[in-house]
Parts: C-alpha cells; sequence; structure tokens
C-alpha cells in the first residue's frame, strides 16, 4: 500500500504544510514532461526523445492537431490518463494522490526512491 | 527433366508402388497449381497417419525447384502423354518423401476406408483431438480450414480415379498396382461437410475493414516520422518501405500480388489506353487471374514515394530485384519476402496508431475490405456529379453502370454484367482507365481532407460573430448619435422659436436695429439647425449602410454555423463527438445575461496543468510573446482578458481561441462557465 500521507521531511522546525484534497474539478488533466519523467522513471530527455520521435503515448493535442502548449512553446504536456494506463497499480495510486493533490511530488519522488531502494 | 530419379525413396514401398505415388503426385503437382493444395494434402494425410510435419509451403516448394507454376505444368503437359511422372526433384519439393508411405496407405485402403479414415480424423481435428483422443496441440480446427482439408482430400481422391481410367490406355503401359482398382467414382463416398464433421464456424471477422482514420493516421504518422528524421538509419528506412506499404495496400492490391511486385513494376510514366500519362504499378499476380497482368495507376504522391523509398536503398537501378526490402534479405532463402513478412510489417504500422482498447491485428486483406468500402462511397458522389460528362466523352473511356463497377477494377473482381461489356468497361483497357480513376478517388479519402472527420468551423464561427458583434454595437452608437443630434436640433428649435415669439410680441416698441438684430439671429439659428440636420442626415445614411452590413454579417455567421471542416484524425471519436456539440460553448451571449467570464484560478484550474497562476498573470501581459493561449489585438494586448472591479483578471470566454484548445480543456472551460452562472443565479 502507498503511503499518501505527506511527511515534514528531514526539517523538524518548518511548519508541516497541510495539503487538503483538491476539488474534482481541479483534478489534473496533464502533467508536463518532467512530472511524466517522475511516475515513469525515465529521464527527462530520454522524454524529449520521444516526443521528438512521436514515440510517446499520450502527448496533448489541440483541437487542430498541433502540439497542445498552454505557455506558446516552453512546456509539452502529456494526458494524465493516458499516462495513468502505462503504469503498474502501486505507480497508477501514486499519480492519482498527486492529481488529486493529496501528495507533493517531492513526496511522489521520495515515496518512488524508497521503493527502488527496497527493491535493491 | 521428365525422367524419374529412382534415388532417395522410400525404403518401405515396393517399386510399383513407389512408382503409382510418384504418378499420382505428378498428377497432383501438374493439375492442381497454387491453392495450396499439396501443404494441405501433407497436413491432412501426415495427421492421419502421424507422420510429423513440418510441410514445405507452396512458395519454399517452388523455389526449390526453381521454376514457376507455368513451367512445371508445361513439363506435366508433356510428361503425361508420355505416361511418365515428373521428375522426382519436383513431386518431393511439393510432397516430402517422408508421406509417400503414408499417401500409398492412403490408396491401398481404398476410396472407402480411406475417406473414412480422414474423416475420422478431420472430426477429431474438429473437436480439438488428435486421432488417439490427446488435445491437438494447437486447438480445433474451424469449419472453414476443416473445409478447405476435406476438399483437398477430394482432389487427392479424384487423381486417383483419373489416374485408375488413364491406365485402361494400354498404349500408355501405366501398369498400375491392383490397389488402384478399387478407386472408382462410384465408390467414393459422398464429401461430408465440415458442419456434418463437428466442426464449428469461427467468428470470421479478421478482415473486416480497417477504420479509414486509422489507415490515415498510419500513414501521417509514418510521413511524420521521415519528415522529421531525414538523417539514413535503420528505422528511416523501415518507415519510408511501410509508407509506400500501407499507401499501396489502402488501394485494395491483395498481399499476395503486392509481394509478387519487382522494381521494373514500377513505372513513373506509364501511357494508359486513354493517352493519359502517369504512374502505375504493375501487377502481375492475381488471384484467380493467371497470366494475365494489368496495370494499375497510384497517385502522383505515392509515386513519389516510392521513388524515395526505392532511392533511399538504391535498388531503382536494379529492375528485378524483389520491390520489397526487408532486414532478412541477405540470409534468406527466397528470392523474395513472403507474404507473412509483409503482412506482420503492415500489423505493426497499424498497431502504432490502434487506440489501446482496439486489440485487433489489421491485417493487409482489412485495407482491401477498406478500399472496397471507401471506393463505393467516392464512385457514388463522382458518377452523380459526372455522369452527363462522362457520356460525351472523347477518349472513349467508357461510362460506369454504377459505383460497384469502380470498385471491381480497383480491386479486380469480375464484372459480371452483360451491360458492362457493352459501357466499355469490361475490357482490359476499360479496367486499366477505371482502376487508374479509382485508385486517385480512392486516395482522396486515404490522404487528402475529404476521408477527415469534420466539426464546426470554430474559428470561423468566432471570427463572425465577433465582426458581428461589432457591427451591432456600431449601429447601436450610430442610433444614439442620432437620438443625441435630434435633442440637440430639438432645443435648438424650440429656443429659436421662443426668441422668435418674444420678438414678435414686442416687434412694435423695437427700433429698426433691434429688428434687423432679431432677424439676422433667427437666420443664424435657423443656420445651425439646418447643419445639425445635415450631420442627423449623415449619420442615418451610415446606418442604412451598417444595417446592410449586419444584413451580410448574419449571413456570414448563419454560414460559418454550416461549415464544416477537417479535423485532425489524432482526435478519437469521442473527442470529435464532443467538439461536435461544443458549439453550445461558443453560443452568443443573449442581452442581459451575465458575461461568461472565469477568473485566472479557474482558467489554470480548466488548463489542468503546465501553468501556475503566476506564470498566466504574466503571459496575460501586453506585449508578451503569446501563441497559443489568446488572439492579440492590434496593440499586441492578449483578447479575452480584462481586469474585473477589484483589479482582479478575468477571463472572457467569448473571445478565446478554443479551436486551439485541448478538448478536455474546452469541457472544463464550459463546466467552469455553468458553475459561474449557477451562483450568480
Amino acid at each position: 500500500m502507498v503511503n499518501t500521507t505527506v511527511q515534514s521531511g528531514q526539517d523538524e522546525a518548518r511548519p508541516r504544510r497541510r495539503r487538503s484534497p483538491r476539488k474534482a474539478s481541479q483534478e489534473r488533466l496533464f502533467c508536463t514532461l518532467r512530472e511524466a519523467s517522475v511516475f515513469l522513471e525515465l529521464s527527462f530527455d530520454a522524454l524529449k526523445q520521444r516526443v521528438k520521435r512521436g514515440t510517446l503515448v499520450g502527448v496533448a493535442r489541440a483541437i487542430d492537431g498541433s502540439l497542445w502548449r498552454p505557455d506558446g512553446g516552453a512546456h509539452v504536456l502529456v494526458e494524465a490518463d493516458a499516462l495513468r494506463r502505462q503504469l503498474s497499480d502501486e505507480r497508477q495510486q501514486l499519480l492519482d494522490a498527486w492529481r488529486t493533490g493529496r501528495v507533493s511530488l517531492t513526496a511522489v519522488k521520495r515515496q518512488i526512491k524508497a521503493e527502488v531502494d527496497d527493491n535493491g | 527433366m521428365t525422367t524419374a530419379d529412382e534415388g532417395g525413396c522410400p525404403a518401405e514401398l515396393t517399386p510399383a508402388a513407389r512408382r503409382a505415388v510418384r504418378l499420382l503426385l505428378s498428377r497432383m503437382v501438374g493439375e492442381v497449381k497454387g491453392r495450396h493444395v499439396a501443404p494441405q494434402i501433407c497436413r491432412l494425410v501426415g495427421e492421419a497417419f502421424a507422420v510429423p510435419g513440418p510441410w514445405p509451403d507452396e512458395e519454399y516448394s517452388l523455389h526449390a525447384c526453381g521454376c514457376e507454376w507455368d513451367e512445371i505444368a508445361a513439363r506435366w503437359s508433356v510428361a503425361s502423354g508420355a505416361g511418365k511422372p515428373l521428375a522426382d526433384e519436383i513431386t518431393s519439393a511439393f510432397f516430402p518423401r517422408k508421406i509417400w508411405p503414408a499417401l500409398w496407405k492412403v490408396v491401398s485402403l481404398g476410396p472407402v476406408a480411406a475417406t473414412r479414415r480422414i474423416e475420422a480424423t478431420l472430426q477429431a481435428a474438429g473437436h480439438g483431438l488428435t486421432l488417439e483422443g490427446d488435445l491437438r496441440s494447437n486447438g480445433p480446427l474451424s469449419a472453414v480450414t476443416v473445409d478447405g482439408l476435406s476438399a483437398s482430400f477430394g482432389r487427392l481422391a479424384r487423381a486417383a480415379i483419373e489416374l485408375r481410367k488413364e491406365s485402361l490406355d494400354p498404349s500408355l503401359a501405366l501398369d498400375l498396382p491392383a490397389e488402384f482398382g478399387a478407386w472408382t467414382q462410384d465408390a467414393l463416398p459422398m464429401r461430408r461437410t465440415a458442419f456434418e464433421l463437428g466442426a464449428r464456424q469461427w467468428r470470421r471477422n479478421n478482415t473486416k475493414a480497417v477504420r479509414l482514420r486509422l489507415t490515415r493516421l498510419t500513414l501521417q504518422v509514418l510521413n511524420g516520422h521521415i519528415e522529421r528524421n531525414g538523417r539514413p538509419s535503420y528505422r528511416l528506412g523501415l518507415h519510408l518501405r511501410n509508407r509506400v506499404l500501407i499507401g499501396i495496400l489502402a488501394l485494395g492490391p491483395r498481399i499476395g500480388t503486392v509481394v509478387a511486385l519487382d522494381v521494373r513494376d514500377y513505372d513513373a510514366a506509364h501511357e494508359f489506353p486513354d493517352g493519359v500519362v502517369g504512374p502505375a504499378l504493375h501487377f502481375r499476380k492475381l488471384k484467380g487471374l493467371p497470366g494475365i497482368a494489368r496495370w494499375r495507376g497510384i497517385p502522383p504522391l505515392l509515386a513519389l514515394w516510392i521513388a524515395e523509398y526505392h532511392e533511399y536503398y538504391g535498388i531503382a537501378s536494379l529492375p528485378t530485384a524483389p520491390f520489397w526490402v526487408t532486414k532478412r534479405a541477405d540470409g534468406r532463402q527466397l528470392a523474395r519476402p513472403t507474404a507473412a513478412t509483409l503482412t506482420a510489417a503492415a500489423i505493426a504500422a497499424v498497431g502504432r496508431v490502434q487506440p489501446p482498447d482496439d486489440r485487433r491485428l489489421y491485417r493487409p486483406h482489412s485495407h482491401r475490405h477498406l478500399a472496397e468500402q471507401v471506393c463505393f462511397d467516392a464512385a457514388l458522389d463522382y458518377l452523380t456529379e459526372n455522369r452527363r460528362r462522362l457520356l460525351h466523352d472523347e477518349n472513349g473511356r467508357g461510362l460506369p453502370a454504377n459505383p460497384q463497377v469502380l470498385c471491381d477494377c480497383l480491386l479486380d473482381h469480375a464484372l459480371h454484367d452483360i451491360s458492362d461489356r457493352y459501357k466499355d468497361i469490361n475490357n482490359e483497357d476499360g479496367r486499366e482507365i477505371w482502376g487508374r480513376f479509382a485508385a486517385n478517388l480512392v486516395w482522396d479519402y486515404v490522404w487528402g481532407e475529404k476521408g477527415a472527420r469534420t466539426i464546426p468551423d470554430l474559428a470561423r464561427i468566432r471570427a463572425s460573430r465577433a465582426a458581428l458583434e461589432g457591427l451591432l454595437a456600431d449601429e447601436a452608437s450610430a442610433r444614439a448619435r442620432i437620438h443625441e443630434r435630434e435633442a440637440h436640433r430639438d432645443c435648438a428649435q424650440a429656443a429659436a422659436d421662443a426668441r422668435l415669439q418674444g420678438v414678435l410680441e414686442r416687434l412694435d416698441v423695437l427700433d429698426e436695429h433691434a429688428k434687423w438684430h432679431a432677424h439676422f439671429e433667427q437666420l443664424s439659428a435657423m443656420r445651425q439647425i439646418a447643419a445639425v440636420d445635415k450631420e442627423i442626415n449623415a449619420e442615418a445614411l451610415r446606418l442604412v449602410e451598417l444595417t446592410r452590413e449586419i444584413v451580410v454579417g448574419a449571413r456570414a455567421v448563419e454560414e460559418a454555423h454550416l461549415r464544416r471542416v477537417a479535423v485532425s484524425d489524432a482526435l478519437s471519436d469521442d473527442e470529435v463527438v464532443e467538439l461536435d456539440g461544443i458549439i453550445s460553448v461558443i453560443a452568443p451571449t443573449r442581452e442581459g445575461a451575465p458575461r461568461r467570464q472565469v477568473s485566472v484560478r479557474q482558467f489554470v484550474t480548466a488548463l489542468g496543468g503546465g501553468l501556475t497562476e503566476a506564470q498566466l498573470h504574466q503571459l496575460a501581459r501586453p506585449g508578451s510573446k503569446f501563441e497559443h493561449l489568446f488572439d492579440r489585438g492590434a496593440d499586441q494586448s492578449p483578447r479575452g482578458v480584462t481586469v474585473g472591479k477589484d483589479g482582479e483578471l478575468m477571463i472572457d470566454l467569448d473571445k478565446l481561441p478554443i479551436e486551439r484548445y485541448h478538448p478536455a480543456v474546452v469541457r472544463r472551460l464550459h463546466t467552469e462557465v455553468l458553475a459561474v452562472s449557477k451562483q450568480t443565479r
């Protein structure tokens, strides 16, 4: 089972930041390549290569077929649902927790790192 | 070559039996060309008498003989005339020697017992069992397979019967063993159907047409890869080949026809019978049409792709080289790749763009089904539009009776109707002309915009509505100006009237100077009123002009609503359906309805990732470089961004270029707006 509670980290002096779950309508539809790279456990460059080659599944496209990049060029977005389909059950739970705002990306990274360490 | 080679025969056959088997097999090989009869008989007899395979496919058998079907048929005609068998190399290429004793057993059992044995085998196989009652490793055979195997056995039985009949001619001196005596037409039991043998029909939809969208998307994706990665690599070569493969398959030929192509079969400037010169492929191997080769016209773009592909592999100058290049070409036994190789390539190419819930394997024959369907639709449209012109056609191209004729020309199916012959379609010239024509029609759907799904032209609707709204605003301000000028004139008129009244009342007491003064004052007032009148007239004329423009603008809005534009094939069906209905999102705001605005926060939520509020604030500044989210006005400020009452930025939904947005974002914005309007109500 994935631990979805947020830990405050090493620094006990820092106040514990509390996150409230987002409304259903505020669930994330897209994630950036950098965020996707955390869940897919691939490097950012590898994902960029895949986008370039057109082999990354779920790259968000606008209605006119162009890459959907709301900021006009810097970010390539990946559809969260399409990303979810590529993940294992445990990772899917992590993604859901992150999408709904229950855990931060840092917590996700820490969790994945712990799992990798446990598995040697 | 027709003399038999005695060496290498299985030891357990007597010389007479060996000779009889050779005669029987020669007859099978020489008369049943193609149709995979030999492998089927090997498979069936092997299963019935427990002789393990594998059995050679006909392509490999032909390769082993080093000749084609025509040559084998010619040799057989010479050998059969003299009552001799074919050379052992040929018969054993199709029927390996290890199966010969089993075949002799079939003959010696006689027609009744042999049929019973074979039918028992088929019955067991139809239920997924071997003759010993064990489970078959490959599961049960379908009714269609059982029927095919049973028909192949029928051919073997008929060959035995014919051989016995021939042995009655003493001049041939066949000297058949006594076992053949039982093989008569009367003695052969009637063939039982697969259903009588207990086989089950399987759901057959593995050749159902591939969806047009998938074919289009496959070609677009392959083309995209090739355009992006111009650097020579193994993968680029593969994409070049697959693009050509899918392009050709989309025009409907069978995979067997496509596999048999050579480099010389592509002609960039073929002259068709109607005098048109254009690119074409020479289909030399057509199912059921031995000896007939047809030129099939292809679209210029596909020809360009073929040229690029040949140039990349450097085979353009090798006319006899096989058309298809594969990875293992060097280590391969056969001169050309088999249908299986290209089938795998076609399946993989489509598989890359298939949605995850679609698990079908789209074989090349699925593309043929699609070609027939698309061609029918395209031809229907074409004939409706051009029937009149074809009747007066100078090139004598004939007149297709119905759209099906074009489909049959494209797919090399038979034209059954006598009327097609008299309409000059059913001859090789007519087929060539109309085949080319149909290929071009189909290509418009496979590559052009005709085959794309359509949605309302959102950008145009938005632009025409904005223009109309601008005109309506102008009209309102013109009316307001006229009202204002009229009020001004009425005031001036009343003041002048009052002044005149005063003068008239005091006329007796006024001196000459004062009278003249009043007169000129009145004149100037009149002149002022006339000037205002003139202004009102000018405004009224402008108003008439505006009203006319509004009529035109309203018509433009109506037209924009009717117009549909092609949508990207990358979008899923659900998204297209959603976009079709999304017109309500950009419906014009009614008079008095609250403006459909969302806050920056709501907007960022609807975007669903990738942007923070702070970033959006930055991007919403006038003069920032913006490509995607907002249109920009003349002063480079993003359209649709307004400052609310409390200084907060608000986004006006009616001014957003939603045709550039992701469908999910549009849907979210819609729901946000609904939520906001509910709150305000």
